[in-house]
């Protein structure tokens, strides 16, 4: 068949199907402002939930419960200078006049080593230290030791300063025991176990605190028994208070070996920017469509020979062995027939009958194997079935010889 | 907007400065110098939407056959267009190469050739167009996808064919001198001419012999102007695929060698495909015109996933014909539970027709029979046995109601089909 050739002209005004930049942005508007819509309702979210987040204990900015911004604000009303740091550079700036201060100092987090505890320990005239672990107290006051956890209430039974006006406060959540006793050391609010809530090591010119019951001074506790007065009494002592609450900021680096940072060269770093760069790029390249995908009807597929195999697996499933054997042999015989001329109505005894002398074999082996046998196993079924084959081949050499 | 691979080799390139001077604030210098040269090279390109199309393309084709489709870019701009082309055939257009770079000159036009080879029979469409406007620089492209539709139609191959001019021969064999033997029911009286040697002496006309002295005898021809009704099955089962090549494709091949060689014969030729509604009709169609026709028809013709509703094949062959016709019905005849509905219909038809059921077997089922290597394949071979078994079943259900049966691997049911249709003609039976 010749081919004919038909012209389809386009229309001048050519349809375009890639949207114009404008019109892409318009669409994209939509999801943009969708996007930043959720990201503020996140942020305002997040924010708002983490009110809900307990802040570092004792901390003097914190309003939580187990900050202490109530006694800090309290000690600012009654005219001390509360002064708060985080680092060990800034306490120490802070402390113009060391012997006219009170330092108080917690390092629940463990950003100070045992050394920046013990340079904090001898800033200033009198240094309450929270709560100090074993090492810090083998550092700072090698006298006193840790007791194990405390609760309850303890009764001041001492001569420390604040004694008198707190006799009752809240123990716990630590307690510390003297284990070398002197006369420089006084410990108060002890409980049953010989667990003090206050140490207080006399040192000559200065004096060290160690605070245990720190419980009495967070916001949760701060109106139990006595516990205001207690506090105030603890911090209210001198003109000045600089409350330190370690930061990140003290780890110190060992800066012995160089990074290797250091080491490369300078231009490893932008040269790993321009090999991602170009991966990006790269993968923009490759990435790119060409164009929208072409539709494509494909043709249903059916395989032809679908029933059989089904019909197969239903045999071998149901171990039907006679019955795959007698289709087998009704092939056979069938095609036997033909071979030998006999009609399509003939009966399976014509047929042994007739193949009986031109094979040689005798009547009963060949009625075995088309009629009677019964394969007891799939082995058996196995060789009768290639006997069937042998069969039929024989017939058809001696019938029609090549 | 799409990037070229010039762009990130340029991107990659940034490591020479970079090395040399050591500076990571060139980092930045090169990210800026890139970005501004690839902006510039975007804004020099040609614009896409300035471009006018024109496409030509093949009217038909048939199967197998290769043809091309031309695609015509007018640039009127007063830039040189840099693109790459891809022409959007669907795939089974079968395009040998879809990304083709062209450079048109300002205010010039160029063409660009497809060559398609088309892989399936039916409408092939082509839906877009889509251009990478690249600029001066080859860096960045703009992307634009233009719709340039176009479609054309893909005829059945017709193989079968090449058996045409034998059978052909064999169909003038049939005429005058070997028809003498023939007589009886459906020959038709020729002409009359001396005896020669070897002649039936039954075919000897007396009275033209009294009339002449010498021996004079009657030779005849075989009838013509009989009809051929072909009734091709476009239900469910053909879309079954044997040997490559679906039943209904088969079906098609057999109806076209059928139908050439009836036309030469003289015969009038109706053609109709049927699943439940009349999918393709060709009637009252003669010589070129017929085939021709029936190609057309047959093109974009799938089958239908239905079952093909058999009761209404004979009023279908009644309004085709009301004389006594030969129905060639292309269906598949494997199953005696699916062929359920045809051996209801077919009495229907042979009080009336001859009629013949061309249907494609599998040779993998004889395959299967004579594999007996492992447990499976023994079950295989039994279940394949019984679905020769049933096959043979249905075939002598339906010459017991009178029609006939002709099924052989898809290769061959052509030219099976063909040479029943000279026996039919030679036995005078139409």
């Amino acid at each position: 068949m010749s081919e004919t050739r038909t012209a389809q002209e386009a229309s001048s005004e050519v349809t375009v199907l890639t949207p114009r930049l404008g019109t892409t942005t318009r669409r994209a508007l939509f999801w943009v402002a969708a996007a930043i819509v959720l990201v503020v309702v996140a942020v305002v979210t997040l924010n708002l939930a983490g009110n809900a987040v307990e802040g570092p204990p004792l901390d003097p900015t914190s309003p939580y419960e187990a900050g202490s911004q109530a006694v800090a604000e309290v000690l600012r009303d009654q005219g001390v200078d509360v002064i708060v740091t985080t680092t060990l550079d800034e306490t120490r700036a802070a402390l113009v006049s060391p012997d006219d201060s009170t330092l108080i100092f917690t390092n629940f987090e463990g950003y100070l080593t045992e050394s920046q505890v013990a340079d904090a320990a001898g800033l200033a005239s009198t240094v309450i230290v929270a709560e100090p672990v074993l090492n810090e107290l083998l550092e700072i006051a090698p006298e006193v030791a840790q007791a194990g956890a405390s609760s309850d209430s303890v009764s001041a039974g001492c001569s420390a300063p604040s004694s008198s006006t707190a006799p009752q406060i809240t123990a716990g959540p630590s307690s510390y025991r003297v284990i070398e006793p002197s006369s420089a050391i006084t410990a108060c609010y002890g409980n049953d176990d010989d667990g003090y809530g206050l140490i207080v090591l006399d040192r000559g010119d200065s004096e060290l605190r160690i605070l245990g019951a720190t419980d009495a001074l967070s916001n949760g506790g701060i109106t139990a028994a006595d516990n205001a007065a207690f506090a105030l009494r603890l911090l209210g002592e001198n003109d000045t208070l600089v409350w330190y609450t370690p930061s990140f900021l003290d780890i110190q680096g060992d800066g012995g070996t160089a990074t290797l940072d250091e080491l490369a060269p300078g231009w490893v770093l932008p040269a790993t920017w321009l090999f991602v760069l170009t991966l990006l790029v790269g993968a923009l390249w490759r990435g790119r469509r060409f164009g929208p995908l072409v539709i494509e009807k494909l043709p249903v597929t059916v395989r032809s020979s679908e029933t059989m195999q089904g019909r197969a697996r239903l045999y071998a499933q149901s171990t039907a062995r006679l019955h795959t054997l007698d289709s087998l042999r009704i092939g056979t015989i069938g095609r036997i027939a033909g071979l030998c001329g006999l009609p399509s109505t003939a009966s399976v005894d014509d047929v042994i009958n007739r193949i009986s002398p031109l094979v040689g074999q005798p009547l009963a082996s060949l009625r075995h194997l088309l009629v009677d046998a019964e394969p007891a196993s799939d082995n058996e079924l196995i060789t009768l079935s290639d006997e069937l084959l042998a069969l039929e081949d024989r017939v058809r050499t001696i019938i029609r010889p090549a | 907007m799409a990037i070229s691979g010039w762009f990130v080799a340029l991107v990659a390139l940034g490591i020479v400065p970079i090395v040399i001077t050591g500076a990571p604030i060139v980092f930045v210098y090169w990210v800026f110098f890139v970005v501004l040269l690839g902006t510039l090279d975007l804004i020099l390109a040609v614009s896409v939407r300035a471009l006018r199309f024109e496409r030509t393309s093949p009217d038909r084709v048939r199967l197998g056959e290769t043809t091309s489709s031309a695609l015509r870019v007018t640039n009127p701009t007063r830039r040189r267009l840099r693109a790459i082309v891809r022409d959007g055939w669907q795939p089974s257009a079968g395009a040998h190469a879809n990304r083709v770079p062209l450079s048109v000159p300002a205010g010039e036009r160029r063409e660009l050739t497809t060559v398609l080879t088309p892989l399936r029979r039916g409408t092939r469409e082509a839906a877009h167009v889509t251009l990478r406007s690249y600029g001066p620089l080859r860096l960045i492209a703009r992307q634009t996808t233009v719709s340039v539709p176009s479609s054309f139609t893909v005829l059945p191959p017709f193989n079968s064919r090449k058996h045409l001019p034998s059978r052909l021969a064999r169909l003038r064999e049939l005429d005058g001198a070997t028809s003498v033997m023939i007589r009886g029911q459906g020959t038709e009286f020729d002409s009359l001419r001396d005896y020669v040697r070897g002649d039936d002496v039954r075919s000897i006309d007396w009275r033209a012999t009294a009339r002449r002295s010498e021996l004079v005898v009657r030779t005849w021809r075989p009838e013509r102007d009989r009809r051929v009704v072909i009734v091709v099955d476009s239900g469910r089962t053909s879309a079954a695929r044997i040997e490559d090549e679906p039943r209904i494709d088969t079906a098609f091949e057999s109806a076209l060698l059928l139908a050439a060689l009836a036309s030469s014969a003289g015969d009038h030729v109706d053609f109709m495909i049927y699943d439940r509604r009349v999918r393709a009709r060709v009637q009252g169609a003669t010589g070129p015109d017929l085939l021709s026709k029936m190609v057309n028809s047959m093109a974009p013709v799938q089958p239908e996933l239905i079952e093909m509703d058999w009761n209404a094949v004979p009023n279908l062959v009644r309004q085709a014909t009301t004389q006594r016709a030969l129905v060639v019905i292309a269906t598949t005849a494997e199953s005696p539970g699916a062929t359920h509905g045809l051996l209801a219909m077919l009495p229907q038809l042979t009080a009336k027709h001859t009629v013949v059921v061309a249907s494609v077997t599998d040779p993998s089922i004889v395959d299967a029979t004579l594999d007996r290597s492992s447990r499976d394949a023994v079950y295989l071979a039994g279940a394949a046995e019984r679905a020769l078994l049933d096959q043979s079943r249905v075939a002598n259900a339906i010459n017991q109601l009178g029609a006939s049966v002709v099924s052989r691997r898809p290769a061959d049911l052509p030219l099976a089909l063909a040479d029943h249709y000279i026996a039919l003609k030679a036995a005078g039976k139409l």
